[in-house]
């Protein structure tokens, strides 16, 4: 049996204002907007509704009304920006929250209730937590999403309606209570149905015809006889430990020991399914509404708390936790299968893929300021700069590194154009020049011919040299092309030997 | 007595070694330079402890690269960090050829000295690798001191390959290196080609030891010592029978 807790937001944004600017308390004010070179009111505050002015009068009008009132442009959007940070905050009542319409959002409680004591003492936590940081709303449970929109807005009575009583509940109230719009309302109203009782004692077979499948529709998510579709704000994560705090946690002390608390919970957990994760966020939930994150990624899946710990310990830093958290979580959303390991009695080993030192990996890449870490395996190219690749993974093992030519410890970049003296074709220069500096050669090897891989790109083959100058110095040089082409042959640089 | 003189001078000197923080090392075949290890205390070469490389030209920084990889070949089944500060020198075909399996190395490259320092901190100071190899220009009196407590802490070795460094100070290496390449040595004195990649390897500062020159090749997969007589033809000295 699912169970709804919908919230209505009376005044939401006039709430959100007096919130941030309490010298409004006693003014009057109002959100407008400008329609058509004509402005609009679209919030009045409780203190100029009671002085008669109402959403979509016309700001003139309010003005003669009540001359002191205050206005502010309104936001686009502004409701669904603020529901959505005040759902993500009601994340820690149920991981399902949604938003619903403008002024409203819809908690699906099912089977958690029971945490705060049943379902009376829950609605008591959430109407209250809301009220207290002064949002007026009024609140309803019920079945359905639909029946609780509509005892939230319209139940004059008690506020949880009991499971399987929400037809009868639903009967007494006015036809607006089916969400529907202003068209609809006023066909229902030239046929005198004022109310959910009447238009539900007229056969189905005459209301499809005059007011659309909606109306049916409407009835139907109402009374549970169809699912009403709920989009959650987030995607409630299998791996997902929180902590609420009874004070709000302001020290680095603090956090640490919540996250601690956390990821003990968390790994053992995980350790238990026989999981590793290989990413974990940990998000800090501010007083004020305002939520924190901090991420790390792992080269291997981990359940090793002391390992995330220190990952995230650098991060901590980070936080601003101004006048405090309330609550922590940390969630994993990217889980791997990670059968338990024996303890390795030398770590001395020397493998590299021991979890010691995927876990080095992990604290540098973690760091701000380390653009990566690379393992090279050998490529199937013989074009030196395509003849290795990057490891994909960290215990991604490859073929065999086919070398029995020599190869320079440092290759530049891309081959420098140098001078040469070279006595006849087909043979090393005599002396080069590079970047100004000349060079006599004493020995050398080669040529090596190395062809130009014609279906990657159109170049020159390569034919190079190992020389060693007076001094010992080695170098790799290469000849582009052949001698006796059309062009002029070209000798280049390309890397040092030690 | 004579005899027993020299006992106690030697022993005496073993005391003061041990007060300064050297423990009598166990590990005196692991890394084998032949004459070379004369020059360190206790005639061993010193792991768990930091040495750094001068070079002030390409070719030497190959020469010392080079140099460095011969030398952790001889650790043997292990894996390394090589951190450096842009996209790295290292053209990993190359180490395999100097008797070190490239899979075994990963290369961190991170945004600047400061990071390169940070990592090789925790690189250092882990247990996970034996060596750790940092391409840096600058290593200060206060950093190199700080990298020092974390290789005592772990015991793994670190090698800084210091490219154009502007400023040498003391620092708390255990050895500063600088290599050069020589001219190779021709297996055959009219062979022709280029032979044994050779080095002169000169010692400028050993803490405790005697600093000083030799000649090394590259040869027969280890890194061996040569006899340099200018008036003979070259012979090598390491285990290949050489006609002379």
């Amino acid at each position: 049996m699912e169970r709804f807790l919908a919230i209505w937001f009376r005044q939401l944004t006039t709430d959100w204002l007096l919130l941030h600017q309490p010298r409004l308390e006693k003014i009057p004010f109002a959100y407008i907007v400008t329609e058509q070179h004509r402005k609009i009111v679209q919030a009045p505050n409780v203190l100029s509704k009671s002085l008669g002015v109402h959403k979509g009068m016309l700001l003139a009008d309010a003005r003669i009304i009540c001359p002191g009132l205050e206005v502010m442009d309104a936001q686009s959007n502004f409701e669904h920006r603020l529901l959505r940070v005040i759902g993500l905050w009601c994340i820690q009542f149920s991981p399902r929250v949604a938003i619903d319409g403008d002024n409203g959002l819809l908690i699906d409680l099912t089977g958690c209730a029971h945490l705060w004591g049943g379902e009376r003492d829950y609605f008591k936590t959430v109407v209250y937590s809301l009220q207290q940081r002064g949002y007026d709303v009024r609140c309803a449970i019920a079945d359905t999403g639909a029946a609780a929109w509509a005892w939230a807005r319209f139940g004059k009575t008690n506020p949880v309606i009991a499971p399987g009583a929400q037809r009868k509940a639903l009967l007494t109230l006015p036809a607006a209570a089916l969400r529907l719009d202003g068209y609809m309302l006023k066909r229902l109203k030239q046929f005198g149905l004022n109310t959910v009782n009447l238009i539900t004692a007229q056969p189905m077979a005459s209301l499809t015809p005059r007011f659309g499948k909606e109306l049916i529709e409407r009835m139907n998510y109402c009374f549970g006889n169809e699912v009403e579709p709920f989009i959650p704000l987030c995607e409630p994560q299998v791996f997902r430990e929180q902590l609420a705090c009874l004070e709000p946690v302001i020290t680095r002390k603090g956090i640490e020991i919540a996250l601690e608390q956390l990821l003990d919970t968390l790994c053992q957990r995980l350790a238990k399914e026989g999981k590793g994760l290989r990413t974990a966020v940990f998000s800090c939930y501010r007083i004020d509404g305002d939520l924190q994150e901090q991420r790390v990624g792992c080269n291997r899946a981990t359940s090793k708390a002391s390992h995330l710990f220190h990952l995230f310990q650098e991060k901590i830093g980070s936080f601003e936790p101004a006048l405090g958290f309330e609550l922590f979580s940390i969630e994993a959303p990217h889980v791997e299968a990670a059968p338990p390991q024996q303890e390795i009695l030398f770590s001395r080993s020397g493998n590299i893929d021991t979890p010691e030192f995927a876990e080095l990996l992990d604290r540098m890449l973690n760091k701000d300021g380390v653009i990566k870490a690379t393992r090279y395996l050998p490529a199937e190219h013989h074009w030196p700069e395509r003849s290795v690749r990057p490891a994909k993974a960290i215990t991604e093992e490859s073929g065999e590194w086919r070398i029995t030519k020599p190869r320079p410890f440092s290759l530049l970049p891309s081959p420098e154009r140098i001078e040469v003296i070279v006595p006849i074709p087909d043979y090393p220069p005599k002396v080069f020049t590079y970047r100004g500096k000349t060079h006599k050669v004493v020995r050398a090897d080669g040529p090596e011919r190395i062809e130009n891989e014609w279906w990657l790109e159109n170049r020159l083959l390569r034919d190079y040299y190992v020389v060693e100058d007076e001094h010992g110095a080695r170098y790799w040089l290469f000849r582009a092309g052949h001698y006796g082409d059309k062009n002029p042959v070209e000798w280049f640089i390309h890397g040092f030997f030690g | 007595m004579v005899p027993d003189k020299k006992n106690i001078i030697a022993q005496l000197r073993q005391d003061i070694l041990r007060v300064q923080g050297y423990k009598p090392v166990e590990n005196k075949s692991i890394i084998d330079l032949g004459p070379l290890l004369g020059a360190f205390p206790n005639g061993a070469f010193p792991l768990a402890s930091l040495h750094e490389f001068i070079s002030y030209s390409p070719e030497s920084t190959a020469a010392t690269g080079n140099f460095i990889t011969g030398l952790l070949s001889q650790i043997g089944l292990a894996s390394f960090i090589w951190i450096s500060a842009r996209p790295t020198l290292v053209f990993p075909p190359a180490l395999k050829l100097f008797g070190l399996n490239p899979e075994r190395v990963v290369f961190i490259e991170a945004r600047g000295e400061k990071e390169v320092l940070w990592c090789a901190e925790e690189a250092l100071g882990s247990k996970a690798v034996t060596s750790v190899i940092v391409e840096t220009g600058e290593l200060s009196f206060k950093q190199s001191r700080r990298l020092q407590l974390a290789v005592e802490k772990s015991g793994s070795t670190g090698f800084f390959l210091r490219q154009f460094p502007r400023k040498i100070e003391p620092n708390a290496c255990a050895a500063r290196w600088a290599i050069q390449p020589s001219p190779s040595i021709p297996v055959e004195s009219d062979f022709p080609g280029v032979s044994h990649p050779s080095w002169t390897v000169e010692l400028l500062h050993v803490k405790n030891g005697r600093p000083g020159k030799w000649s090394f090749a590259w040869s027969g997969g280890t890194i061996a010592p040569v006899q340099r007589n200018h008036h003979k033809p070259f012979t090598l000295a390491g285990n290949e029978k050489i006609a002379v």
